[in-house]
């Protein structure tokens, strides 16, 4: 190994694991020690990285509080190096590890509000794509309907939520009177998604749920229409295909039809 | 090859101007931003950047090149800054000389380099070879630093400057990071800035710093303070009017406090090249920095 690479390697060995070999390398003054010198790198190492997941998950650390927000930073960063060239990326592991966390699984939301910021994240710089008009997709010929595929908006998200934690999350990020965490009494289904440059979110009933992930992987409109047909009948199948349809195009959620 | 032109006075792109600069077209010259805030594959960031280069010119400044790390350069990075390149046109690219990751990890931070023939060396291949790769020269930025290696064998201004001169890349002069290491190294700031050839310095970066009483902790996050106003002007005395920015990366004011500042940089800099023209002497490569004199601050404040 050479030298300068001896160098780097006890360096940031210091930085991530605290082991000492750096000091062989480095050189203090008799005003300032090696010790305070190593210890301004470190620092900025951590608090740089505790700052990213404030950044990204703004709502988590209201909900827990400016102390039990930084104990859970400091275990994060300690227990995750980053291997992103951005920083925005760093905090992608955080709903795992909450959920795995001896400290943090007790309180499940946690894990889940953290999700719910993190996809609120992909959603907002998620490529942009010009949304389908209600125009074109009226000029699709009629024959083509049974066969016509959607293409969606590249920020499109689905999420399956246990807890209240869209309300959660409102009344932290709009100063709003903060509801308990309730559970849900089954997973309840979330879309978010970009139109223009602002983030939008509901639920969706199983219904919507069910032709949308159908959609999303592919399937043609006469399809989901036979899918319609078998949760709804045949009677009301028709009319809610073309309802979905137009509040999928009026959203902005579909960018082509082919 | 010449240097690209100089833009004259800039501010860092931060989120929180995005609509006031789109509004009320501030007078600034250009705006630095910051490369991986626009490596995302839309959205704002993107639609913002685009609106704001359709009035302004842009310099784009990294932070993840890691040129002076032994691990392999991350070519699919620089792919990504090449094609945000292609869209944006910026002046120039610039990242830092330093490193900020080994072994598949990155620490986010700007990390020293022992200043060694192996490093020199070392560094000069990289950036031969990320020019290559981005087709064009980039700017290498000194960083603030806090501690000196055993093996280090040149000073920082000789190790800049040969980096410079053996890759022929330019150099962004960070005016409070001399300042800074010049007083956690104890070493003499106008020394730096007579050993930097003037041909290679295209930018200027000016920012302010945390004072912990026997060292000082870069922080980019307070106005320019009186210290890095006077090396500011030594450094226009000794290089001619080069691209100056402000940058503020945390604390950030409205953006009329910045363009107040910018203000202060201007008149600070018009009246350090009078100083130069009353004496009769052009900056030059051989012209030797001198202390500016007090009055100029005075009357770059009024």
């Amino acid at each position: 190994m050479s030298g300068l690479a001896r160098v780097q390697g006890d360096f940031q060995d210091y930085l991530l694991r605290a082991s000492d070999a750096v000091g062989a390398h480095v050189l203090g003054t008799a005003r300032v020690p090696v010790a305070t010198r190593l210890g301004i790198y470190a620092g900025a190492y951590r608090s740089r990285l505790a700052e990213a997941l404030q950044s990204n998950f703004p709502a988590l650390a209201q909900l827990l509080g400016e102390a039990d927000f930084h104990a859970l930073a400091a275990e994060y960063v300690r227990t995750h190096d980053s291997p992103y060239f951005s920083i925005r990326y760093y905090g992608e592991a955080l709903p795992q590890f909450l959920a795995a966390h001896e400290n943090y699984a007790a309180a499940p939301v946690l894990a889940e509000l953290a999700g719910w910021e993190w996809t609120m994240t992909g959603v907002f710089d998620a490529a942009d794509a010009t949304p389908l008009t209600h125009e074109a997709l009226a000029r699709v010929a009629p024959q083509q309907w049974a066969r016509l595929r959607f293409t969606w908006h590249p920020s499109v998200r689905r999420l399956a939520l246990s807890w209240n934690v869209p309300q959660i999350w409102q009344a932290l990020t709009e100063d709003g009177e903060r509801p308990q965490a309730s559970l849900n009494p089954a997973p309840l289904q979330w879309l978010l998604w970009r139109h223009e440059l602002t983030t939008y979110f509901r639920s969706l009933t199983d219904t919507e749920s069910a032709v949308l992930d159908a959609a999303r992987d592919g399937w043609p409109f006469g399809e989901l229409c036979e899918l319609l047909c078998a949760e709804l009948g045949e009677a009301e199948a028709p009319a809610h295909a073309a309802a979905l349809l137009r509040d999928w195009v009026g959203s902005g959620l579909i960018s082509g039809a082919a | 090859m010449l240097k690209p032109p100089a833009l004259g006075f800039g501010l860092g792109l931060r989120v929180d101007h995005y609509e006031a600069i789109l509004a009320d077209r501030p007078p600034v010259d250009w705006f630095e931003v910051l490369t991986e805030n626009y490596l995302v594959p839309g959205g704002k960031p993107l639609h913002y950047l685009t609106r704001i280069r359709e009035r302004y010119p842009l310099a784009m400044h990294g932070v993840s090149m890691s040129i002076g790390s032994t691990a392999p350069l991350d070519r699919e990075y620089l792919r990504q800054v090449k094609a945000l390149a292609a869209r944006m046109e910026p002046a120039w690219i610039s990242d830092h000389l330093c490193w900020t990751g080994v072994a598949g990890r990155n620490t986010h931070d700007l990390l020293p380099l022992p200043y060694t023939e192996e490093a020199l060396a070392h560094v000069v291949e990289r950036v031969g070879a990320v020019q290559e790769l981005l087709g064009r020269r980039i700017l290498l930025e000194n960083v603030s630093s806090y501690v000196a290696f055993r093996d280090s064998r040149l000073t920082e201004w000789e190790f800049l400057r040969e980096v410079a001169s053996r890759a022929d890349c330019l150099i962004l002069l960070d005016v409070n990071n001399i300042y800074v290491s010049a007083l956690n190294h104890e070493f003499d700031a106008l020394e730096y800035l007579q050993a930097i050839p003037a041909e290679r310095v295209q930018q200027i970066h000016l920012a302010g710093h945390e004072d912990h009483g026997d060292y000082l902790v870069d922080t980019h996050d307070s106005p320019v303070p009186d210290p890095v106003w006077e090396l500011y002007a030594a450094a226009v005395r000794r290089f001619g009017p080069v691209s100056t920015m402000i940058e503020r990366d945390d604390h950030i004011p409205p953006l009329a406090e910045l363009c107040a500042e910018l203000a202060q940089a201007r008149a600070l800099c018009a009246a350090a090249l009078e100083d130069d023209a009353a004496d009769g002497s052009a900056p030059a490569a051989d012209s030797a920095p001198r202390q500016r004199p007090r009055r100029a601050v005075a009357a770059a404040g009024s």
